[in-house]
């Protein structure tokens, strides 16, 4: 438990300096945090609730990523073994790919208005956490995990060891199997990568994305809201809930990945 | 004696399995210069043969065995495999490196063939079992091939090239990195397997004693550029002695041969 010495020591000098300066507008005591913290389910400024908010944000990432993952590997399995389509696309992916997720917000939110999911389906307002899902924030979420995912599958494809492809091509692997049975495979500790890096990413861009003007729901909004407010018991609370997230995505998605990635720098 | 049917592909014989006419071989380095790696080799491999090719390092050996398995092409001359051999289902080929897929367990290793030929599960499982207790790995099918000491993989890369029955095996100096007694284990187990089932075996090593103890033939090729400087039969009874005195004799006529290219 040694790793707890720190962060207790510096909680409680944050506490004592927070009671000593007496501005918990500015500067809440820990005790103030933990209250919110453990009141997720307290209606804020008739936004919702920690938990509510926490669960919209949670639900635009994972949309977004899985169709960021879909298109990323796809078109990153397809350019990393087509060379033509490689040297066609490239330039314009390494000219998009600098330009941050978030730069693309108002010409998404201009395309798409704010329309959402459920319009997408065909539902109108159809009181599901759909009506929280925009399409523009879709999108740059979108934006903000398909290059970290295409890159890094390009990479992963373009660099299967020649060896591996003669190997399966002489045990008698046709070109679809030595795709699925050898390029897959051997790509996939990079596939992952480029998975983890991105979802990490599309965690950052949508509290960022929640915080520009005309969204009104979301942990990033309620964060905003809270500190126009002067609520910064809430802001930090809110921050501390980021945090964890973010955490808790990296563990999960390294936990799935591991039995994937076992042989990986042990190639013999 | 040998009739081509279709250029470059097959030979009517019931006796040759595979054919070097007058193949040579070259490559353009990245920097751009010209390297032969093959010169005018000819050389005819009777079915059920088990030759060995010996010479120094860079001569040319690997690209020979790749021309064989068609994963490279010749600059000049026709490289031919008999009529009943299908170069993608009936030739293997257990490489110098790499010889294992790393995301596979020892068990799919062996049945990665069997699968791509859609053999069912059930069906490839057992035949790898089957094939990984003629080799000597009983009891390793789920371990992983980083789990295995080197003389272990290359029972199990053995395993894998002979799940798919080939007619031909190809082998890259299979046995080059391993210490002097599992390397004679796996010579008696080679040697053994070959008698057992009719298989063409081109077999390469840098190795002169590994030459003489496995094939019915040794190659022996000169330095870069390759080519043939001898193509010695051996006709010592199986197995074969080191300590023999014939055995020696021919050990210390190709020693002498490569000596001379070796100044
Ligand atoms: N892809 C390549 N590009 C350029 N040169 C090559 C290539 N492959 C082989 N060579 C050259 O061809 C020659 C023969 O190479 P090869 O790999 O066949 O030798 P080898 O006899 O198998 O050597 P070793 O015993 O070290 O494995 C060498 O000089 C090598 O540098
Ligand atoms: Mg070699």
């Amino acid at each position: 438990m040694g790793w707890t010495v720190i962060p207790l020591l510096l909680l409680i000098i944050w506490q004592v300096s927070a009671i000593r300066l007496g501005k918990p507008w500015l500067f809440p005591t820990v005790t103030r945090v933990l209250v919110q913290l453990l009141h997720p389910l307290r209606d804020h400024y008739a936004s919702g609730s920690l938990l509510s908010n926490t669960m919209i944000s949670i639900f635009r990432v994972v949309i977004g990523f899985v169709a960021a993952s879909l298109a990323g590997i796809i078109l990153g399995i397809l350019m990393g073994s087509v060379r033509w389509l490689r040297s066609l696309l490239e330039p314009m992916v390494e000219i998009i790919r600098p330009l941050s997720p978030i730069a693309w917000l108002p010409f998404a939110i201009a395309v798409f208005k704010l329309n959402t999911l459920s319009h997408l389906f065909g539902l109108g307002y159809s009181r599901t956490i759909l009506d929280q899902v925009q399409l523009g924030m879709l999108f740059v979420i979108f934006v903000g995990g398909f290059f970290p995912i295409l890159i890094n599958t390009i990479d992963g494809v373009a660099g299967v060891r020649q060896n591996y492809i003669l190997l399966g091509r002489s045990l008698g692997a046709n070109p679809a199997q030595i795709f699925i049975h050898v390029y897959l495979p051997a790509a996939l500790p990079m596939i992952l990568t480029g998975l983890k890096h991105a979802l990490a990413r599309c965690w950052m861009v949508i509290i960022a994305a929640e915080m520009m003007a005309g969204i009104d729901s979301g942990i990033g909004y309620l964060l905003v809201y809270a500190a126009d407010n002067a609520a910064m018991d809430l802001v930090i609370a809110i921050m501390v809930i980021i945090g964890t997230i973010g955490a808790l995505l990296s563990y999960f998605i390294r936990r799935v990945m591991r039995p994937f990635i076992r042989w990986h720098g042990k190639e013999v | 004696m040998i009739m081509r049917i279709t250029p470059n592909k097959t030979v009517a014989s019931d006796r040759i399995a595979l054919s070097f006419n007058d193949v040579g071989k070259g490559y353009t380095s990245d920097i751009g210069t010209r390297v032969a790696a093959l010169e005018n080799i000819n050389l005819q491999i009777d079915y059920g043969q088990f030759v060995t090719l010996v010479g120094a390092t860079g001569c040319g050996k690997t690209t020979l065995l790749n021309l064989a398995a068609g994963i490279d092409t010749s600059d000049s001359g026709a490289i031919s495999l008999a009529e009943d051999i299908c170069p993608k289902r009936d030739v293997a080929y257990v490489f110098q490196h790499y010889t294992l897929l790393p995301w596979l367990n020892v068990e799919h290793n062996v049945a990665f063939g069997l699968k791509m030929r859609g053999i069912s599960r059930k069906q490839r499982i057992n035949a790898s079992a089957e094939l990984l207790g003629q080799v000597g790995l009983k009891g390793y099918e789920k371990a992983w091939p980083h789990e295995l000491s080197g003389g272990m993989r290359q029972r199990a890369s053995i395993a894998q090239a002979l799940a798919i029955n080939p007619k031909l095996l190809l082998m890259d100096e299979p046995f080059g990195a391993l210490d002097s007694s599992t390397r004679r284990d796996l010579q008696t187990m080679l040697g053994n397997l070959h008698r057992d089932r009719k298989m063409t075996i081109l077999f390469v090593t840098h190795s002169i004693d590994e030459a003489v103890i496995l094939g019915d033939r040794v190659i022996v090729f000169s330095e870069q550029p390759g080519r043939i400087l001898e193509d010695q039969k051996i006709s010592l009874p199986r197995p074969r002695m080191p300590s023999d005195a014939a055995f020696t004799r021919q050990f210390l006529h190709i020693y002498g041969l490569l000596a001379e290219t070796h100044p």
